[in-house]
């Protein structure tokens, strides 16, 4: 299962090993455009990766490292992630415009009331062992997420299944709202009848033969974490924890077998990922910062690309809107005015940057751009503040009813980002009569401050995108409460209503509109100040050809992995 | 003397337990927990609250403490929340990578530093003397991760000699001799900066330990009785320098491992340095506790390995 | 600091018998020649020197503040005007690096009067009383001394740093190199204390009934000073680059204040690490020649204290 298909917003640590940059929003650069065709003689000579061992048939893609969660239903960071969707197939997958289409299952049909959806298995998968894919393995995979002792982070996609609660907290043996009504036939009962279910299919498939455990006990099925079997175009070979993961081609894999035989996800960090391209010790490197002094690093090499595209993520800077100085609409409105979010781009990024003002992606069919831009004008700024009755103190600091516009930010560590920010938004505010303070913690601690006891005025964190625009987990009022996402305190009657309808519309042009209104509330509202939106990099070899990532096809996609040719 | 030995065995017990207890205090007190660093909207807050109770998070921290000690007890170190598998699952690996490397640099750099540490005390205030006295103050005074960085720089960056990071090619799967020398291909540069560390030491510390054996009377009587200066100095003098010389090996063990926390990160080298740094960032209590015992073990072992060293040589210190 | 202690030294002596006195003299004289001869140590000495001023100076030397940023100017390559360039936010690189080793510094100095204070007192005590005091103090001091000092500096620095402002953590990370770097001192100092206590005029003074605050302070102490002060000289050595560990792991001391472990910290970027050597560069050389002298000056110290060498 893709993790951007599960989460509907996953949180990105703004870390700097993590950091994305963000770059002009261009279209999407194929890995071998037609004038870098000529280029390529002059690389060739060169070109160190051509030099390697074996590297005619082996692909090297540079990564964060994996922590070794190798099951679908366990893993929880995206290069786990990685590991799990080439050995692991769903029923569905996305296209690159974000749609779902059939990967596991030849097609499906929902029934007229939303809730049942019904899966046509392909008869041709083969697990690697030789064993065929049947609907008792989706079976078990769905019920292995409702075991009463699962621990894992997928339990969001089975929790509205008929019969979950039943089989998860009492005795039964089966989970009521699954059933195999043949070998290749499936069907899943949900509670709720709500357009983001289909989501919930991009699940990886286990091999109930190989995996299968008694109910609860869990600790079998974790026993077996770091060495995944499925029918996925890549069988596992070897992980060396902290170095490197190994594959082996599927030959027999349904789509097709990859066109080279050995593929290794190799761990690399901010501190070596330019010398491995370098060196050619790695093909592909994903996820480089897009910043200029990397690009310069980048264009010294002639025999690597960049494949540009926006990246699903933006950066923001909560408001604690339980403070009643802050419940005011118009000082959000002001504050966001007041800071300078282009320079701070333009100095951050070094002009591969942009600001954004709504949380959906710009390449999502729901993005609209008939919404505020909240330019940098501190006059305006100044203006809304004294509309609210913030008057300029004797201290420069604006105040009202004895109370004043110091805020605390909290934000933090290891992270140039923070860093950079920090006195910017501070010289910023000062001059509309806004102080700020920064208090750095370490993540974990700022996450508390913020989830668990919602103390704080300002924090600042990055969400990533998904493919569905709903997020409901985390702007619905419902969701304000302690451990809930909704951490700045949003309630707005409006935003409630939109996002329930977006949920349970299933019209995809009629859930644009919704989404478009949405967009307008949020924008208007501000609960957040929406920082930067980012562009990502992935780096490869110009001896890989047809490598094409996209917003919404990351490295493990069919689309993706399947065509690369290396030369 | 062997009972000396068990007694300080025994004192070993109720020092790891406070130890144990201070430790584990401490990192309670953090801010945070194995859920905070794990945030997904997926997850609702209930589930997460579930979770907690699970983990047994909402428990006081005695009851916490007192339900992970009797579990150490019997060799379950908990479940790490950061690899969901169990700890001592995760961990030999790690350690064993920290070891491998620490191993090779001490045997070079016990090799290399007694013969010179001889050579320095035999001709004292000769030339050689004095260069392996500022080589010793050089070393000791370079910052690991600096000396590292600057390796870095020279022969991976400017010079394409050595590999930047990790400790084999992946995919090589190279076996038998072939993957020896692709360990030691990566391991040059970290064991150069941590050999020249720990050399500074021991040459200056074998220098010593000759010296003052040098000096005393049965070497000067051994020397009047005629015997050749290599003699002298191989048999009678080196034998009994030894002693306070493989004491140091019990100070200098957990130093090594301790340092090896900064250099890992440095040359990324897939030890327990770098999981301990991850551990912390990810609240995994679990693991943290564990390298945290690991470590103080390691250091009470060496600590007791040259007070035994000492009891040995200098028979003034009571053992009783 | 150096010449107070010793002159302290003096003192009790007077009061005991002359023949003692002019032993005593002569050591402070002897110490000086002993030193001067012992060029390496000098040049130590005069490199600190050189460091501790320019920290100290810092604000006349550089007409930058440490903390000012202009974003018209960043990263920029060292010029005439900006020696060593100009950080990721315009700060004049040269001056963070003066103001860092103020900090550094500082840190160290305060590290190590926190790890005498504590050692001199728990060794002191333990090595005059003897008996159950040194028992329950040497419990003490070794399981403070089985402390995995690095892995356990990490985790504290983690967890109780997170709970100050980031103007603080300086004093957090002195309180916690103080507090794991003492046992060693203790140790030493009982052990001194143990065979002095042995020794004739101790026991002379002893038996004349003299108030034990009296011989402790008069007797003991300064015949400890020396190494006291040795040890404080390695241990602020040892300080310096415990802390430049700490923040370069991003542990110690925290952006936006300035130290040399945390602006070398810039190298962990890999295009800085290439193409912007004067970034990490100068800062380690800081550390290696501030820890250099004043290991190079220690040791001298200790030889021209220790009587037995020549």
């Amino acid at each position: 299962m893709k993790r951007k298909l599960s989460l509907i917003l996953s949180l990105v640590l703004v870390l700097t090993l993590v950091m994305t940059g963000c770059g002009k929003s261009e279209e999407p650069k194929p890995a071998n455009g037609g004038d870098e065709k000529t280029e390529e003689s002059a690389g060739d000579a060169n070109n160190p990766a051509k030099g390697r061992d074996g590297a005619e048939d082996t692909l090297v893609i540079g990564t964060h490292e994996t922590k070794g969660e190798f099951l679908p239903g366990y893993y929880s960071e995206t290069y786990d992630g990685y590991v799990v969707d080439l050995v692991f197939d769903g029923l569905i997958t996305n296209d690159k415009e974000g749609n779902p289409i059939p990967l596991a299952a030849k097609d499906w049909e929902v029934s007229d009331d939303h809730l049942t959806y019904t899966f046509n298995l392909r008869d041709d998968i083969k697990f690697s062992d030789g064993e065929p894919l049947t609907a008792e393995d989706v079976e078990f995979t769905y019920t292995f997420i409702c075991d009463p002792n699962y621990d894992g982070p997928r339990t969001s996609a089975v929790a509205d299944l008929e019969g979950y609660e039943e089989y998860n907290k009492g005795d039964a043996e089966k989970v009521s709202g699954i059933e195999v009504i043949d070998d290749h036939t499936i069907a899943f009962k949900f509670t709720k009848a709500l357009s983001t279910n289909i989501w919930n299919f991009g699940h990886g498939i286990m091999p109930k033969h190989v995996y299968e455990f008694e109910k609860g006990d869990i600790d079998a099925i974790k026993a077996k974490m770091t060495e995944p079997m499925g029918s996925g175009p890549f069988i596992f070979e070897k992980y060396e924890p902290k170095q490197y993961v190994e594959f082996k081609a599927n030959e027999d894999y349904f789509l097709g077998s990859p066109k080279f035989s050995k593929l290794i996800l190799k761990f690399t960090n901010v501190e070596t990922q330019f010398s491995e391209l370098e060196k050619g010790t790695v093909d592909i490197q994903l996820s480089v910062a897009a910043k200029g002094e990397n690009k310069e690093i980048l264009d010294g090499m002639d025999f690597v690309n960049i494949v540009e595209y926006p990246e699903n993520s933006y950066g923001y800077i909560g408001f604690n809107m339980r403070d009643p100085r802050l419940a005011d609409k118009r000082v959000r409105q002001a504050l966001t005015y007041g800071f300078n979010r282009d320079q701070f781009a333009e100095v951050y990024y070094q002009g591969f940057a942009q600001t954004c003002n709504v949380p959906i992606s710009q390449v999502s069919w729901a993005y609209t751009d008939e919404i505020n831009e909240y330019k940098y004008d501190p006059d305006k700024a100044m203006k809304l503040l004294d509309e609210a009755g913030w008057k300029v103190g004797k201290d420069g600091i604006r105040e009202k009813d004895g109370k004043k516009l110091e805020f605390v930010w909290s934000t933090h560590t290891d992270s140039k980002y923070v860093e950079t920010m920090i006195p910017m938004l501070k010289s910023d505010w000062e001059k509309i009569g806004v102080k700020v303070e920064a208090d750095i913690m370490e993540f974990a601690a700022l996450s508390e401050k913020v989830y668990e006891k919602q103390e704080f005025d300002l924090y600042n964190m990055a969400w990533s995108l998904s493919v569905d625009p709903d997020a409901y987990e985390i702007f619905h009022s419902s969701q304000d409460q302690k451990g809930g996402y909704n951490s700045v305190g949003f309630k707005n009657e409006e935003n409630d209503k939109l996002l329930e309808q977006g949920r349970e519309e299933f019209d995809q042009e009629k859930r644009a509109e919704i989404y478009k209104k949405w967009s307008q509330v949020i924008n208007e509202e501000l609960p957040y100040m929406f920082l930067t939106q980012a562009n990502r990099w992935d780096v490869a070899n110009k001896r890989v050809k047809n490598f094409e990532t996209s917003p919404f096809q990351d490295i493990q996609d069919r689309d993706v992995i399947l065509n690369i040719e290396l030369e | 003397m062997f009972k000396y030995i068990v007694r300080r065995i025994l004192n070993l017990i109720p020092v790891l337990l406070i130890i144990s207890i201070l430790i584990f205090g401490i990192i309670k007190m953090a801010p945070g927990d194995p859920l905070s660093t794990r945030l997904d909207p997926t997850s609702t807050a209930e589930q997460r609250a579930a979770e907690r109770e699970k983990l047994g998070l909402n428990d006081p921290v005695p009851l916490q403490y007192w339900k992970w000690l009797t579990k150490s007890i019997r060799g379950d170190f908990g479940e790490s929340t950061m690899y969901r598998r169990p700890v001592k699952d995760v961990v030999p690996k790690f350690i064993w990578n920290t070891f491998l490397l620490n191993v090779v640099v001490y045997i070079i750099a016990f090799l290399i530093s007694i013969p010179i540490g001889i050579v320095c005390a035999v001709k004292q205030y000769s030339k050689t003397d004095n260069f392996w006295t500022v080589f010793s103050i050089i070393g000791i005074s370079m910052p690991s991760f600096f000396f590292g960085l600057l390796l870095i720089y020279f022969f991976s960056v400017k010079q394409n000699w050595f590999p930047i990071n990790g400790m084999v090619t992946p995919g090589k799967n190279a076996v038998g001799w072939a993957r020896v020398t692709d360990i030691l291909h990566h391991m040059v540069l970290p064991a150069i900066v941590l050999t020249i560390g720990s050399m500074a030491s021991l040459v200056r510390y074998t220098r010593t330990s000759m010296l003052e054996v040098i000096n005393q009377d049965y070497i000067r009587t051994a020397r009047s009785k005629g015997l050749k200066e290599k003699v002298v100095i191989y048999k009678h003098a080196f034998r009994n320098a030894l002693i306070p010389i493989v004491t140091i090996i019990g100070f200098t063990i957990p130093g090594l491992f301790s340092g090896a926390v900064i250099l890992e990160t440095v040359f990324v080298w897939p030890g327990i340095g770098n999981v301990m740094m991850e551990s912390i960032t990810a609240r995994d209590y679990n693991m943290m506790m564990a390298l945290n015992m690991f470590f103080a073990l390691l250091t009470l072992l060496g600590n007791l390995l040259a007070d035994i060293g000492y009891a040995l040589v200098d028979p003034r210190i009571k053992v009783d | 600091m150096t010449e107070k202690n010793l002159e302290v030294e003096k003192k009790p002596i007077n009061i005991n018998d002359s023949e003692e006195e002019q032993e005593i003299l002569s050591p402070w004289k002897m110490f000086v020649r002993k030193f001067k001869k012992n060029k390496i140590a000098v040049a130590g000495l005069i490199i600190f020197i050189i460091m501790i001023l320019s920290a100290l100076l810092a604000p006349i030397l550089t007409p930058y503040n440490p903390y000012e940023m202009d974003y018209s100017k960043i990263n920029q390559p060292p010029s005439s005007e900006h020696l060593l360039g100009t950080d990721e936010v315009g700060r004049d690189y040269l001056t963070r690096i003066l103001y860092g080793g103020r900090v550094s510094m500082k840190v160290g100095l305060f590290a190590v009067i926190i790890e005498i204070i504590i050692g001199a007192l728990v060794g002191g005590l333990a090595g005059y009383y003897g008996g159950w005091v040194d028992n329950l103090l040497m419990r003490l001091v070794e399981i403070f001394m089985s402390f995995p000092f690095l892995p356990l500096a990490i985790t504290i620095s983690a967890v109780i740093g997170t709970k100050v402002e980031p103007q603080q953590r300086m004093y957090i990370v002195m309180m916690i190199i103080g507090l794991l770097s003492w046992p060693g001192l203790a140790r030493m100092i009982r052990g001194q204390i143990l065979s002095l206590r042995e020794q004739e005029f101790i026991q002379a003074a002893r038996a004349l009934g003299i108030r034990d605050s009296k011989i402790i302070w008069r007797h003991l102490i300064p015949n400890t000073v020396g190494y006291i002060i040795v040890s404080a000289t390695l241990g602020m050595a040892g300080a310096i680059m415990s802390e430049s560990g700490l923040s370069f792991l991003g542990l110690g001391v925290t952006p936006p204040t300035p130290t040399w472990g945390n602006l070398i910290q810039n190298a962990r970027e890999a295009y800085i690490l290439r193409n912007r050597v004067w970034l990490w560069l100068p800062p380690g050389v800081c550390i290696f020649l501030a820890v250099m002298s004043i290991n190079l000056f220690g040791d001298g110290l200790r030889d021209a204290i220790d009587p037995k060498s020549k």
